[in-house]
């Protein structure tokens, strides 16, 4: 083959003998090869009218390859004086081939994707901004018609051949689609940006490695998708917000703790019908809060709205003081029993990477109202704060050792420094605590402390006697409870295995 | 070797080949009747070659034409009868006089096979002795939507049949037209040929007997090839003009060009066929004006135009058929075959076995559409075989599918062809040399 | 003017009809000219214009509607269109007074003959489409806000329904559905309108079109006279003469992935060596010359025998056939920015504005 003069300039036939036209079947040559200077890579016909001369039009493969098609392209090309033609497949284009000739333009099928050898040329001459835009503006308007986040995900992992994507937060999967990830993926992140600057997300894509994807288009893919990714969520945010103030409304009511739920239903009857609540029918209340109060993240809401949606689509999600609350529609214990176990395995890594516990209310078959359900949940959540995050707790389980879930800590154990002052300071003092505690755990039985403890029923008594002489008032019932509580308190505080075997009345894991 | 035949009036007409030569000219004979030339042609053909010819195919198209149609009683199947007289099914001139009757019985199918009403057999049934009164012998039945389902057609033929086995039934499924009345119309005219047919198979049989026991007896049919005598008895239609078809085949066949273009040129002027496969190119239907169209697969042959395409890369025929071939040829054409007095015959002695399949199918997509395509192309690869063919030495000439327009995308028809030739006989035919890898 | 039409009339309708559409197997045609034909021997049949008649007389199209088949593999049994009109009477509680072409060509062309002649009805020389487009909301009407409902229907079995539908584009999903449950087709009555509304939004002069356009066909005159003929009369423009090089059956998917009817058709222009290029579904759609649009519908596309100067069908059409390709303006209507949104070639599937259209 001839190569030009100027080596610098390309033309058809150089390229189709050494570069990347290679992968293309001539279905007609002009005599005279041509120049080559620009590439576009078009997906709708008018756009040919706008190409410059010596441009290589390529043909997306999503425009087809019907022979009309490619008659008209053939035209439009021959009036911008283009170098040459690449259609997707030959297999119709046979009876476009004598037009080709007629017009004097070269006319070549590209074997594999048109976009890739588009991509290649660009590459070769340098112009590949030019491809890439022209592909990329046609996902922006693909995925620009998409309305909810769902389908912008599915249209983004269309584009990509189905690869998996994702969008993240905080490396907690909020939604995703396509293949599932597997660990040899070359997995590429683009930053979605929050309302606020604090940018946690995050949309992923994991491209298996043998694939011939050009990594950076998918990037550019995954950035020019960003925009309706965020339009799609924020969306769907805002009207999870709306049909989420029937719930908000809910617990902004109940601002007595001291009245019961049903003055409260009682009081508000109206304003519930209102908003939707229907009397007689059963709920389950499901709260989520921080682990520490003050670690509220503003866009936590709409993340947790994401995840909530792995539980279940139809109950909205609030964001309330204290925490997120939504009411679950439970006909039967059963329903009550897998939402639990439901939240607790779809959702607990991820509570536990945010720092997010939850509690829920009790099933109840008598119709309980709406505000003491809603308090049931709140209080399961606020009980197992401590236990860590993730936890996730129905208020069923909670047992009176709750209770010290609601106390202050370090007031107790500042009590206990200044009336307790000869144990506190005692070296043995984890030891005598534990064996206090279990002796009052078991009703003041030495005999089933000393076994639960796994100790001689004599070696317990010793330890008792050391805690009298140490100050504590064992043989004061009006006392027993403060010393149970403060017991409790500092066995919480001790290393594990002063512990022993794990009270059974705690019900954490 | 082969013999074609011709029959018309008391005339046989007789040509004998040998491979692609003929070895015997053309000869005629004239008799007091039709046998009795059938039998003197014959018994001068067994005393120059005796056993060495093997098949013997004849040409009853004159024959079919000539004769009086028998009376046929017409039974269309249809939800309802039509409302007034207008609305009747219209049958070509010809034919209209042969149909004694007509009957409407409920019943027929959509497009994809649904009955659009239950077939009313009960009905039918206690109507039956009435219809069958008398003289009637010949039957046809056509139905709505027979292209889809055979079921109501062949219903209420078997009814027929349990009531008196000996009547001749035609139905209309045996011919495909996607149009009503050119089933009807087809399946009228084959009831009404019957008779003529089953008395020239006897007549063939039995003179084929007396001279040549062991050769093979068929008849030629429209479409280029030929079937046995006993399918002339159930389906005489497809004999009817088999000569331009036999003219392209015999042309072709001299000339050995299995795909190419044939030109025929006629007292009545110039004629342009085409061969592929070692057959002349058919198409489904034979118009006739605005009248219903023949549904039988038959010959393509138009008039020759002056904008007829000169074509250097297909090999091409011009066989000059005139009695008197004093003057020039229309068009500037010269011949390119020496003098051919009747390319018909050498057709009808080279002609080989021809099945088709032709029906509707309805299709869940691809894979489903190429399943139901090689079942049909098995389908009329044994139908060939049946004829007689020798399984090794059938073939496919054409497999095609066709949407139907307006909607419906999962109904195809599919048409197939398949031709073959009987073991005996393996003289190597026009077909010889396409076959390739088959000595 | 009212006319008396003629079974010459009827003789030269059946070719215009054809010519106006001439992709399709014209068997139906025939088959209704020679029974219209046949019922003319002892009843006349009325041709008005619009203007005949009163402005609120109310006045219907009939038409048949078909999915999949051929009229002619299930011929109707002559009542249908007599049960339709009168369904359409019960419905509105009025009497129909005329009876118009849901269609000016094909069989839709022609069948209101037929039910003029049984009905009795007069037949207005007016349709809403001025040509034939598949589907039953691409209608003038529907570009003038008349609505398509009450429709009433009639299939082959002798099952009705009456469709109560405004939206022209709900109605053709309905009628659609009944229609393939009633067999493959329906007659139908739809459109119901005053005859003042016919007369500001239909299509006028329909019929003695086709019927002219038959008797410039069928005389005994050159071909390239009557190519002149029709130029002078319909505006038509002879885009080539040409000899068709190459048949495809398939350049646009399908739903199933299945093959179709020939689909497009490519000829070469000998003389000027100008290649052309016919799109086809069902009928043409598109014809490109050198990739060039040189129609597009709405515009209507016709195939003459050179020779003959017959109309050529789709179906027929070989290899190395010399064609004279036509192309007919449509009715004014159809040029508006409403109509094309209606019927330009994007409206069939083809990714291609008019060339008429302004912002194309």
């Amino acid at each position: 083959m001839r190569r030009p003069k100027n080596e610098n300039r390309l033309d058809v036939a150089g390229l189709l003998a050494h570069g990347s036209l290679r992968g293309t079947t001539p279905l007609y040559l002009t005599p005279s090869s041509a120049l080559i200077e620009s590439v576009v890579l078009v997906s709708q016909l008018e756009a040919i009218r706008q190409v410059r001369p010596n441009t290589v039009v390529v043909l997306s493969a999503e425009m087809g390859s019907g022979g009309w098609l490619v008659s008209a392209a053939l035209r439009h090309a021959w009036e911008r004086r283009a170098s040459a033609v690449v259609v997707a497949g030959s297999t119709y284009a046979s009876a476009a081939v004598g037009l080709a000739q007629r017009l004097g333009i070269t006319l070549l099928a590209a074997d594999g994707d048109p976009a890739a050898l588009a991509l290649a040329l660009a590459a070769e001459i340098g112009a590949a901004l030019s491809v890439v835009d022209a592909e990329l503006a046609r996902v922006a308007r693909t995925v620009a018609k998409d309305t909810t986040l769902g389908d912008v995900l599915k249209t983004i992992s269309g584009e990509l051949d189905g690869f998996g994507v994702s969008l993240e937060y905080d490396g907690v999967v909020l939604a995703s689609t396509g293949m599932p990830p597997r660990e040899t993926d070359e997995v590429i992140t683009v930053e979605v940006g929050g309302a606020n600057s604090a940018v946690r997300f995050t949309l992923t894509a994991r491209v298996p490695v043998s694939g011939v994807h050009n990594l950076r288009l998918v990037r550019s893919i995954l950035e020019v998708a960003t925009p309706a990714v965020k339009a799609a969520w924020l969306l769907e945010d805002l009207l999870s917000t709306a049909r989420a103030v029937p719930t908000a409304a809910i617990a902004g009511l109940d601002q007595d703790p001291a009245g019961s739920g049903a003055e409260f239903e009682e009081k508000h009857r109206h304003l519930l019908n209102q908003l939707g609540w229907r009397e007689g029918e059963l709920y389950v209340a499901v709260w989520f809060r921080g682990g520490r109060v003050q670690d509220h993240r503003p866009e936590l809401t709409a993340v947790l709205r994401l995840l909530w949606r792995k539980v279940t689509l139809r109950s909205p999600l609030a964001e309330v003081e204290g925490g997120w609350l939504t009411l679950v529609p439970a006909g039967d214990q059963d329903t009550s029993t897998q939402l639990e176990n439901r939240i607790r395995t779809r959702l607990g890594p991820a509570l536990a990477e945010l720092g997010l516990v939850a509690g829920l209310s009790r099933w109840q078959e008598d119709t309980p109202a709406l505000a003491s359900i809603v308090r049931e949940a709140r209080l399961a959540a606020e009980s197992v704060r401590s236990t860590g995050p993730g936890t996730v707790l129905g208020f069923a389980s909670l047992g009176v050792a709750a209770a010290t879930g609601f106390v202050n800590m370090d007031a107790v154990a500042l009590v206990a420094e200044l009336s307790l002052p000869r144990l506190m300071t005692s070296p043995d003092r984890d030891v005598i605590m534990t064996a206090v505690a279990a002796f009052l755990d078991h009703r003041g039985s030495v005999s089933l402390a000393a076994n639960f403890l796994n100790l001689h029923r004599n070696t317990l008594q010793a330890r008792l006697n050391r805690a009298r002489e140490l100050g504590v008032p064992l043989d004061n019932p009006s006392e027993l409870l403060s010393v149970h509580l403060i017991a409790h308190v500092l066995r919480r505080s001790m290393p594990d295995q002063a512990n022993a075997p794990a009270s059974t009345s705690d019900s954490s894991p | 070797m082969r013999v074609g035949l011709r029959l018309q009036g008391t005339s046989c007409r007789a040509v004998v080949l040998d491979g692609r030569n003929v070895v015997s000219a053309p000869r005629e004979v004239l008799a007091g009747s039709l046998p009795e030339a059938l039998d003197l042609s014959l018994s001068g053909l067994r005393r120059e070659f005796g056993s060495g010819i093997t098949e013997i195919t004849a040409d009853v198209g004159r024959v079919l034409a000539e004769r009086k149609l028998s009376d046929v009683v017409a039974i269309r199947i249809s939800p309802r009868p039509p409302a007034d007289a207008f609305h009747m099914t219209v049958l070509p001139p010809l034919v209209e006089p042969a149909v004694t009757r007509t009957v409407h019985v409920r019943g027929g199918h959509d497009l994809r096979g649904r009955p659009l009403a239950r077939l009313d057999l009960e009905a039918f049934l206690a109507d039956l002795p009435g219809i069958l009164a008398g003289d009637v012998r010949n039957v046809a039945i056509t139905s709505v939507g027979s292209t889809a389902s055979t079921d109501h057609e062949t219903r209420i033929a078997d009814a027929i049949l349990s009531h008196d086995r000996d009547l001749r039934i035609s139905i209309s499924s045996d011919f495909y037209s996607s149009v009503f009345r050119d089933r009807d119309y087809t399946a009228i005219l084959n009831s009404a040929l019957m008779e003529t047919g089953e008395e020239l198979a006897a007549m063939l049989e039995e003179a084929g007997r007396r001279q040549f026991p062991a050769a093979h007896l068929s008849f030629a049919k429209n479409d280029g090839g030929r079937a046995p005598l006993a399918r002339l008895t159930v389906a005489p239609v497809h004999g009817l003009r088999a000569e331009p078809a036999m003219g392209i085949l015999g042309a072709a066949t001299l000339a050995g060009i299995p795909e190419g273009e044939v030109i025929l040129c006629l007292e009545a002027g110039a004629t342009v066929g085409h061969t592929r496969g070692g057959l002349p190119v058919a198409r489904s239907l034979i118009r006739q004006g605005f009248d219903a169209s023949l549904a039988s697969n038959a010959a393509i042959l138009e008039p020759y135009t002056v904008h007829h395409p000169v074509r250097t890369e297909i090999p091409s025929v011009i066989a000059d058929l005139r009695e008197s071939q004093e003057s020039a040829l229309p068009f500037g054409l010269v011949p390119t075959l020496p003098a051919v007095q009747d390319a018909a015959l050498v057709g009808c002695a080279a002609a080989p076995l021809t099945a088709w399949i032709d029906r509707l199918e309805t299709v869940s997509g691809r894979v489903d559409l190429k399943r139901v395509q090689n079942l049909a192309e098995e389908d009329a690869h044994s139908a060939a075989v049946q004829l007689g063919a020798s399984p090794g030495q059938t073939r496919i000439l054409e497999s095609n599918v066709y949407a139907m327009p307006y909607g419906n995308p999962g109904i195809v028809r599919i048409r197939v062809q398949a031709a073959g030739e009987t073991s005996a006989d393996d003289e190597g035919l026009l077909h010889a040399g396409a076959r390739g890898t088959t000595p | 003017m009212s006319t008396v039409l003629t079974t010459e009339d009827i003789r030269n309708l059946r070719t215009g009809a054809h010519f106006l559409t001439c992709t399709i197997d014209p068997t139906a045609i025939y088959i209704y000219a020679e029974m219209i034909q046949r019922a003319m021997e002892d009843r006349s049949l009325e041709l008005i214009t619009v203007d005949e008649l009163a402005p609120d007389d109310l006045v219907v199209a009939v038409g048949m509607v078909t999915q999949g088949l051929f009229i002619a593999d299930m011929p109707p049994v002559g009542d249908e269109f007599l049960g339709c009109i009168r369904a359409i009477e019960a419905s509105l509680g009025r009497s129909v007074r005329a009876i118009y072409s849901l269609a000016a060509a094909n069989i839709n062309g022609i069948v209101p003959l037929m039910v003029g002649l049984q009905s009795s009805l007069p037949v207005i020389d007016s349709d809403p489409m001025g040509r034939v487009f598949p589907l039953i909301s691409q209608t003038t009407l529907n570009i003038g806000n008349v609505p398509i409902g009450p429709i009433a229907l009639m299939g082959v079995t002798g099952e009705r329904a009456v469709v109560e539908v405004e939206s022209p584009q709900r109605a053709e999903t309905l009628v659609r559905a009944l229609v393939t449950e009633l067999g493959g087709w329906a007659a139908t009555a739809m459109y119901p309108c005053s005859a003042q509304q016919l007369k500001e939004h239909g299509v006028h002069g329909s019929i003695s079109r086709m019927i002219r356009i038959g008797q410039i066909l069928n005389a005994n005159t050159p071909v390239e006279k009557k190519l002149l003929m029709l130029a002078e009369f319909l505006g038509t423009t002879r885009i080539a003469r040409a000899r068709v090089s190459h048949i495809e059956s398939l350049s646009r998917p399908t739903d199933l992935g299945l093959p179709a009817q020939p689909s497009s058709v490519t000829l070469d222009d000998e003389t000027t060596g100008r290649i052309i290029r016919l799109e086809i579904q069902n009928e043409i759609l598109l014809v490109l010359v050198d990739g060039a649009v040189t129609a597009a519908v709405p515009d209507m596309v016709t195939l003459l025998n050179s020779e003959q100067g017959t109309v050529v069908n789709i179906d027929d059409v070989q290899v190395g056939d010399v064609i004279d390709i036509v192309k007919i303006t449509a009715a004014a209507q159809w040029y508006t920015e409403a109509g094309l949104d209606l019927t330009e070639p994007k409206a069939f599937g083809i990714p291609i504005g008019h060339p008429r259209r302004r912002h194309a």
